[in-house]
């Protein structure tokens, strides 16, 4: 048992549905998904002690400015009118259940907010401003980070040595992609419900335009601007409250900080190891414990990856156990339900804990699974990702 | 920590072509490629490299390649690699 289980529970929930023609700025979105989780959480503004924040992510050139480029705790104190609070950080969802085991506050606001910058080069560099690692490889035209955005080369990579070295081929992937735009059409958060319903063919994924080889436009998630807010707080204050609660009930974070991402695809495969090891190890559940899955695929390979690190198939098996309906709403393992980042946005990983969160609630509508509660949710590649499981009620 | 010299050699680790590029100063070359060179030395010891002397369709995974000197700019030499002569 993972010693976060019974701990912590998240009791609110609120976004602004994910768009490329944002009609207020980002900071009203933030504002609007925050009220809407302490709303939905039987609270009032005032009832928060703890604000944390997870990043956004713009062109290099564009400073960040508060309400337009990111919305920091400094923006949402003042946005809400509080007048104190016991406890903020820059982090994610799970930074702030951390806070609320710990006792640090009683009620902790999370939210990432994401924009993009129109009319520049989202994730822009200047190979003359290159330091550290990136010496090595501006020079040649290329991107790798040590710990943020690198783009789509660094992971197209990664996959290229992946279809090379397993078989796999690109229409294999079409089956996760037209299954990925068939969920974010049921999903009223998503971008493309919102703003270009229309299912993907075949065809269509085939012949999009393509980017870094073997990525094309389809492969990679599409910039946004969207808010996802949560209200967490300890499982003792879960009480009488409107909806039922998604609890914590394990998460495994940073577990090879020694690596970095560079595109290695067996890097990639050590890092998600060493993290879904840990998961499984810590909460004594195995992947069949768990009814869904919500993978990271900010680009679509990294599904390859978790998979196959998960342990739902075998190292080089992931692309042809996707196949066969096993991943969608009705099958074995329902996959990426909410559309995941591919298609509900680049949402940095809030999409997946989002969807996680609202199966463990069974509040996810008409892609709410069948089964047992437990739902999984990612961020990040296999190196330097991590990896959360909610549940409708603790573990025991 | 140290330099160590390494003899130039390795193989083609893995490798992608750039058709949609974000570095300033690239967009002019569009695609071209970008090749993980593993020196033989080590495993996983990555090299980058663009292969400008070589054929798209001549870089594969475990492909021998070898060191070449490129001048970029006066004064500026850049390591870069080929397909190796034997």
């Amino acid at each position: 048992m993972h010693p976060i289980n019974g701990k912590v529970a998240v009791i609110g929930v609120g976004w602004t549905n994910s768009t490329r023609r944002p009609a207020q700025s980002l900071g009203a979105d933030g504002l609007e998904a925050c009220l809407a989780a302490i709303s939905d959480a039987g609270l009032k503004p005032s009832d928060i002690d703890g604000l944390c924040a997870a990043g956004s992510l713009g062109a290099s050139n564009i400073s960040p400015q508060e309400g337009i480029g990111q919305v920091t705790p400094r923006y949402m104190f003042k946005a809400l009118g509080l007048s104190g609070v016991n406890w903020t950080s820059d982090g994610t969802l799970l930074d702030a259940a951390e806070a609320v085991a710990a006792g640090s506050c009683d009620y902790a606001l999370a939210w990432r907010c994401m924009t993009y910058p129109r009319g520049q080069r989202y994730g822009a560099v200047d190979p003359g401003q290159a330091s550290g690692p990136s010496e090595f490889s501006y020079p040649y035209g290329y991107q790798i980070s040590a710990a943020g955005a690198a783009g789509p080369p660094s992971r197209a990579v990664v996959y290229q040595r992946y279809m090379e070295k397993y078989g796999a081929t690109r229409d294999h992937m079409a089956t996760f992609i037209i299954h990925n735009r068939e969920m974010a059409l049921l999903n009223e958060k998503s971008f493309w419900a919102n703003e270009r319903p229309e299912p993907l063919t075949k065809e269509d994924y085939l012949s999009a335009r393509m980017i870094s080889d073997p990525f094309c436009l389809y492969d990679c998630d599409i910039p946004v601007q969207a808010c996802r807010a949560w209200v967490v707080t300890r499982a003792e204050l879960a009480k009488n409250i409107p909806h039922s609660p998604a609890y914590l009930v394990g998460y495994v974070r940073g577990a090879r900080p020694d690596l970095y991402q560079r595109g290695v695809l067996e890097e990639e495969q050590e890092g998600a190891i060493a993290t879904a090891d840990r998961l499984w190890r810590t909460t004594g559940l195995k992947p069949k414990d768990v009814a869904t899955v919500n993978l990271y695929d900010g680009f679509s390979m990294f599904v390859y990856i978790w998979l196959e690190a998960l342990g739902y198939c075998k190292e080089g098996e992931a692309f042809e156990y996707i196949q066969n309906g096993r991943i969608g709403l009705q099958g074995e393992l329902p996959l990426c339900t909410s559309g995941g980042s591919l298609g509900e946005g680049r949402l940095w990983g809030s999409a997946q804990h989002m969807e996680a969160v609202l199966q463990a609630m069974g509040r996810a509508g008409n892609r709410q699974v069948k089964g047992n509660p437990i739902a999984l949710s990612n961020f990040g590649p296999g190196v330097g990702g991590e990896i959360a499981l909610f549940a409708g009620e603790p573990l025991k | 920590m140290c330099f160590e010299q390494v003899s130039g050699k390795g193989s083609v680790f893995t490798h992608t072509l750039i058709r949609d590029t974000r570095m300033k100063g690239f967009e002019n070359i569009m695609p071209y490629p970008v090749v993980l060179v593993e020196l033989a030395e080590q495993p996983r010891l990555i090299h980058y490299a663009n292969m400008p002397t070589t054929n798209l369709e001549d870089i594969r995974i475990g492909r021998p390649v070898e060191v070449m000197f490129i001048e970029i700019g006066e004064g500026f030499t850049l390591p870069d690699f080929r397909l190796a002569t034997n």
